[in-house]
């Protein structure tokens, strides 16, 4: 099969460093000096984002900060500050929705969209740089990818950074494959490239000129089908899927790896909230703990009944919590639900008035829209607000 | 950095704050990095992230009560 031959239309847009790039934009005195953006300041804390010159030394996302420390000393340390992050991905978002009706936010730093035929993909590309620096802040810069599909386009923003403007298309795909290892492909790491270097795939030119029956021998049928589609630009990615699951997870700093019962309160406060806000209720709970010393432990229950309270949602995961080995010493606590149903149709009950109860739960829902969540919740929540701080999770917004 | 909340009064220009009080001291905002803004419940309120000369501060504007606040200030990124 050819390279797909369409004019490129579809874009990838992302914000480099983002959370760094946005504490430099806020605080001009911090531009041009290697800044990290971590979950905690602490040497243990985890590096959210990277500065580009924290990245120039070595710094990247992931690190502890004591590592980052070790390479440069004096690197600068901030914790982040959702609000602002926020308020740039909704100021780009706004942006480059005037140049598509389809645009696809895939995490705070990230849109894909494509463009109606015939407009020229550089040119616009161009103009949304430009008014990315003139509309949101001049230190912002963006990487954008073009190709004919969403995979492609997307390699194409990883090409150039910061502020990259890359086309992959039938007339360069083999110059760029050729440049690439193939974990640098995204969605190639370890397992899958063992599974390539098992069918003889040892180059990412490899990769792209395998015949489908090799790719459906190292991925399976459909799985070998659509990595054959997608390296020669033609569109499998574009679908949304059913949300399957609503949960909250939180790591708690050292000196809060006990209060595991406040955590879990505070997480069901959250994701039963989100959960209403949705019209939903769930019969499937899950629990999953991971202490300090690397164990993991994880259980999902399915329920009797339908739930949509936060009390019941506690309930129910405390139960699963009387079950687990671990009990102290906690790296990660996340809770789940699953099964849904819409919230409209309630099943009356015996021995309890669910009318009253769901009555109940949209006043709470009121006023905690009104004044902000967690201004009425339940008393075995922390009101602590460093018990569980806001933040937003890397992958799928 | 230093977290502080303590209530300062703030000059305007429209809606551009052009300097403040704090301490029964002035400065004079040289720069305007980010302004951004997000709900508290149903309240709005704006931040200011600004620069007096070397002297970061973020601003927070409260549209229920009409107040200001300094919620950071920091030299030199320090």
């Amino acid at each position: 099969m050819e390279f797909n031959k369409n004019k490129s239309n579809i874009i990838h847009l992302d914000i480099n460093s983002c959370f760094a790039t946005i504490e430099q934009q806020a605080n001009p005195t911090l531009r041009n000096k290697p800044v990290v953006v971590c979950a905690y300041t602490t040497p243990t804390g985890c590096i959210l984002a990277a500065s580009i010159d924290a990245k120039k030394l070595g710094i990247k996302t992931g690190m502890r900060v004591m590592d980052a420390k070790n390479i440069y000393p004096k690197i600068i340390t901030l914790l982040p500050d959702p609000p602002k992050y926020r308020f740039i991905h909704k100021a780009i978002l706004r942006i480059v929705k005037d140049y598509s009706s389809k645009v696809i936010p895939k995490s705070i730093d990230e849109f894909v969209f494509a463009l109606p035929l015939g407009t020229c993909p550089t040119k616009v590309s161009k103009e949304i740089k430009k008014r990315i620096k003139k509309e949101v802040g001049e230190y912002i810069t963006v990487s954008i990818g073009i190709s004919t599909n969403r995979y492609l386009a997307k390699i194409a923003s990883n090409l150039e950074k910061p502020d990259g403007l890359v086309e992959i298309n039938n007339k360069n795909i083999l110059n760029v494959f050729s440049k690439m290892k193939l974990t640098d492909l995204t969605g190639i790491k370890k397992r899958n490239f063992s599974r390539l270097r098992k069918v003889g795939i040892k180059t990412t030119l490899d990769f792209y000129n395998s015949p489908i029956f090799r790719l459906r021998l190292a991925f399976g049928g459909v799985g070998g089908f659509y990595w054959y589609r997608r390296l020669h630009g033609f569109e499998i990615d574009d679908f949304t899927s059913k949300k399957s699951v609503y949960g909250n997870s939180y790591a708690p700093p050292p000196d809060k790896a006990n209060e595991v019962l406040p955590i879990i309160s505070k997480l069901c406060e959250k994701t039963g909230f989100r959960l209403r806000m949705d019209n939903l209720k769930a019969t499937g709970v899950c629990l999953a703990l991971q202490d300090r010393n690397g164990y993991f432990w994880h259980m999902g229950r399915n329920l009797r009944k339908d739930i949509f309270s936060t009390y019941d949602l506690q309930k129910e995961i405390k139960n699963l919590f009387k079950e687990s080995p671990i009990k102290t010493n906690f790296r990660n606590i996340a809770i789940s639900t699953f099964n849904f149903k819409s919230i409209k149709n309630l099943q009356l009950e015996i021995f309890e008035n669910i009318n009253r109860k769901k009555a109940l739960t949209d006043a709470i829902d009121g006023i905690n829209k009104k004044w902000g969540l967690y201004t009425i919740h339940m008393g075995s929540m922390s009101s602590d607000s460093k018990v569980v701080q806001d933040r937003i999770s890397f992958g799928q917004l | 950095m230093r977290n502080i909340s303590e209530k300062v009064s703030v000059t305007l220009d429209s809606d551009t704050p052009l300097s403040v009080t704090w301490k029964n001291r002035d400065y004079k905002i040289t720069k305007i990095g980010l302004r951004h803004n997000y709900y508290e419940g149903k309240t709005l309120v704006h931040i200011f992230s600004v620069l007096s000369n070397n002297l970061f501060m973020k601003l927070k504007f409260d549209t229920k009560h009409l107040s200001w606040k300094l919620l950071e200030f920091s030299e030199n990124g320090i």
